[in-house]
């Protein structure tokens, strides 16, 4: 079996970028994104004692960081539970129905042209980072860590239907910028 | 006919709900019902049910684009905060 080691000297040298950028993609404060960081290498140094060399160098500290963010976004969480239901979304109407300048339309694009995808990329990150915190932090959680529905609930202590809340603003919101700015540019 | 429709009816924030969750999971038989009916008589609900899937989907395939760096000051920094950290034990 391969046995790892810690080299503590290298940490910020070797994986402060690559942990940084992860982190960013994760979370939409630039300060907070780095602080994770900061946190990452000292947690990681605390527990060196309890490193039990299975796992690469690199997957620990990956691992400690995507704990950070988690515990981060737990912590927002808690912090914006009561106002989770109070922002109104302004694509509806009081009835529920789609303000008329809302109205999803008829994309009529084809999906398999190379060049569409790179520019939907790019805008498709744009948007993203057009979400409030919140909503970026479960979208990401679910479509770049591929975690399931039950698991995000489990790890950031909400209820199912805050997470529903949640991922229908986020899905709303993101419809909405990709048809202004990317369908209808 | 009247108990049906107030049964069935319902608007168009509630069924991109069920759209948003029937993406991920599998939603009752009678939230589906539901949202079928609304969708026949509703053309922009079947346009964000495709607007939809097309977003998941592609999520996952987009790459991370987002290739930020510290300074090195920044880098500086952080090394000294983890030296401190080593000096105290």
């Amino acid at each position: 079996m391969i046995s790892y080691i810690l080299i503590p000297e290298k940490w910020v040298e070797t994986y402060a970028d690559m942990l940084f950028s992860y982190t960013l993609n994760r979370l939409k404060d630039t300060e907070q994104a780095k602080d994770i960081v900061q946190e990452t290498f000292l947690s990681a140094y605390k527990s060196i004692k309890t490193y039990d060399a299975r796992a690469s160098e690199k997957t620990w500290l990956f691992a400690i960081c995507k704990n950070k963010i988690i515990d981060y976004y737990r912590k927002e969480i808690k912090n914006k539970t009561n106002s989770l239901s109070q922002q109104e979304l302004v694509q509806f109407d009081e009835q529920g129905n789609f303000n008329t300048n809302h109205h999803p339309q008829n994309w009529n694009i084809n999906f398999n042209d190379t060049l569409i995808e790179k520019e939907f990329n790019s805008i498709f990150n744009v948007c993203k980072n057009k979400l409030n915190s919140l909503q970026k932090g479960v979208f990401q959680l679910k479509y770049l860590d591929d975690y399931e529905t039950s698991e995000i609930c489990k790890y950031l202590e909400i209820t199912t239907s805050n997470y529903w809340v949640l991922m229908h603003r986020a899905k709303v919101n993101l419809r909405t910028c990709l048809e202004k700015n990317w369908i209808n540019k | 006919m009247m108990m049906f429709k107030k049964f069935i009816h319902i608007n168009c924030k509630k069924a991109t709900e069920l759209i948003v969750q029937k993406d991920e999971i599998k939603i009752s038989l009678v939230n589906l019902l539901r949202l079928k009916y609304h969708q026949k008589i509703c053309a922009i609900c079947y346009y964000f049910e495709q607007h939809i899937s097309f977003i998941s989907k592609n999520a996952k395939k987009v790459e991370e684009l987002n290739q930020a760096k510290l300074t090195e000051q920044e880098k500086h920094a952080m090394q000294e905060k983890l030296l401190q950290q080593q000096r105290l034990n």
